[in-house]
């Protein structure tokens, strides 16, 4: 998969469960940007990404990612691991 | 012994001066390791000893081999450990408060080993070094294992930058454990003497500022401790009593141990269940059933007997609710228009002031059974009120009134040495040990 139609994947997921226009969703944002980043959206989009892309994101990373970059990050290395 | 007992001092002192003057003589983990064994040596009598030694090397099993045998009489051990606590046999108090913070670094050692998330299990030496690391030993920070060992490997240079900064740290915690937390059980001595709805108020009150500054001097010393030893320990205390909310408050309050049950409870729990049905209109309502869960059982891990099964569903409920009451808000009103009401000045005094009278009225569950009040229900209730409208008053200053500059790092240190020389003069007990109530 091509790092930008995955990383337009990852935005789309993102947008869709902290409800806000995919346009608003870049690799910075994070709960910082977005308060609506909570606990519960932070499973959602790690739920939503992994289904998506049909992998399992290793526990550490999925708790600890900061924001849609390090998500992308995530995904690639697991992606590149199947 | 304690973090404020001279033999402490000593082990510190020594380990501090032998990690840099064996600095590439000895691999990295000996000093760590030989203080770490030396303070619990001189801390627990033999037999809690052995005890002790027979969970972490269960536990090493386990990791090894993730037998079950070893995992079962883990459990045992600790179960009796607990029932002897609970039985008054003192020398097992200070075993249990340890092994508890031992059991967590374990926890997170196995479930980490196992995926992968630490690529493989720690040599004996780390292992033992990590679980024991005697800073953190009694009451935390629970720190990770991959930082721990990157720092074992790497220390942090003990430059002028480090020592003042360490250094600092421990005369701040040893100010704010022995003079402000001495001060505020004066304040609860005094409470309580006095009683009637006044009196229980000002003890309650003063139980918090108790609790506030032994806890979080505690945490300075070992932050400041490991500092010193080229480490790094998580901080514990994010400015707790500014909180917008209740459930904001218990990511700045004992931040550590917060951190390991969303990691080890709350996470899994969670996605278990967004995973067996992803729906997103009944998505948060999973989240308000594991806010429940956890909060009622770290409220439960604070100690043995009714009043602390009573503090974790009070802490369960207050947090789900909580998280229930944003849920119901921002299905009524929207996000952005519930974002904004969240900013508007009345709303934040309303909240932060319910959510500071809620964590302190519920710490009554901590501290008052057992001792002999003498106070009817009408006082109890006439004293939350003036707690509440205390708290409110604060609150409001706090929102209100211009934000002091902070006093510089060493302007800290120099009144924290003060305090520290002056109290002994007028002080007429030793500072209270209060994590030694919690597990």
């Amino acid at each position: 998969m091509h790092p930008d139609d995955r990383m337009l994947a990852i935005r789309d997921k993102v947008a869709e469960i902290l409800e806000v226009d995919v346009c608003e969703v870049e690799g910075t944002t994070c709960s910082a940007t977005h308060p609506q980043w909570d606990s519960l959206a932070h499973m959602m989009i790690i739920n939503a990404i992994e289904k998506h892309f049909t992998i399992q994101l290793p526990r550490l990373t999925a708790y600890t990612v900061k924001n849609v970059g390090e998500l992308d990050t995530a995904v690639g290395a697991a992606l590149a691991a199947k | 012994m304690n973090l404020l007992d001279w033999r402490f001092a000593a082990v510190a002192m020594l380990a501090v001066v032998a990690r840099w003057a064996l600095a590439g003589r000895v691999p990295s983990v000996t000093v760590p390791l030989v203080a770490s064994l030396g303070f619990i040596g001189l801390a627990l009598p033999l037999p809690a000893l052995l005890v002790l030694g027979l969970f972490v090397g269960f536990g090493y099993l386990l990791l090894l081999g993730r037998d079950l045998l070893p995992l079962m009489l883990s459990i045992g051990l600790v179960l009796a450990l607990f029932i002897l606590a609970k039985a008054g046999v003192g020398q097992a108090v200070p075993l249990v408060l340890g092994l508890s913070y031992v059991m967590f670094r374990l926890v997170h050692l196995l479930v980490d080993v196992r995926e992968g998330a630490i690529a493989s299990v720690p040599r004996p030496a780390d292992y033992l070094a990590y679980l024991l690391f005697f800073p953190a030993f009694l009451a935390g920070p629970i720190h990770r294992f991959e930082k721990f060992a990157a720092d074992l490997a790497a220390p942090t240079p003990l430059d002028r930058a480090a020592l003042h900064d360490g250094v600092t740290r421990i005369l701040t915690g040893l100010a704010a454990g022995i003079v402000m937390a001495g001060m505020a059980q004066r304040g609860l001595d005094i409470g309580l003497a006095t009683g009637g709805p006044l009196g229980i108020a000002f003890a309650i009150l003063s139980f918090t500022v108790l609790l506030w500054f032994s806890f979080s001097g505690y945490s300075s010393i070992a932050i400041g401790l490991a500092r010193l030893l080229g480490m790094t320990l998580p901080e514990n205390f994010d400015r707790p009593f500014q909180a917008p909310n209740l459930l904001e408050f218990w990511s700045r309050w004992h931040i550590s141990l917060s951190e390991w049950f969303k990691f080890y409870l709350f996470n899994p729990v969670l996605k278990a269940l967004l995973q067996r049905d992803p729906d997103p209109v009944r998505a948060p309502y999973f989240a308000v059933a594991c806010f429940f869960l956890t909060f009622f059982t770290m409220g439960i891990w604070h100690g043995f007997g009714w009043p602390y099964l009573a503090y974790g569903l009070l802490l369960g409920l207050g947090v789900s609710l909580n998280k229930l009451w944003q849920v119901r808000m921002v299905a009524r009103m929207g996000r952005k228009p519930y974002q904004a009401l969240c900013k508007r000045l009345p709303y934040r005094i309303a909240a932060r002031t319910l959510a500071l009278s809620f964590f302190v009225l519920a710490l009554v569950l901590i501290w008052a059974p057992g001792r002999d009040i003498g106070a009817d229900a009408l006082d109890w209730l006439l004293a939350a009120g003036v707690v509440i409208v205390a708290l409110g008053v604060a609150v409001v200053v706090d929102e209100i009134a211009p934000k002091p500059s902070p006093p510089l790092p060493g302007w800290i240190a120099c009144i924290s040495i003060v305090a520290l020389a002056v109290w002994p003069l007028i002080a007429d007990r030793p500072p209270p040990v209060l994590i030694y109530q919690f597990f």
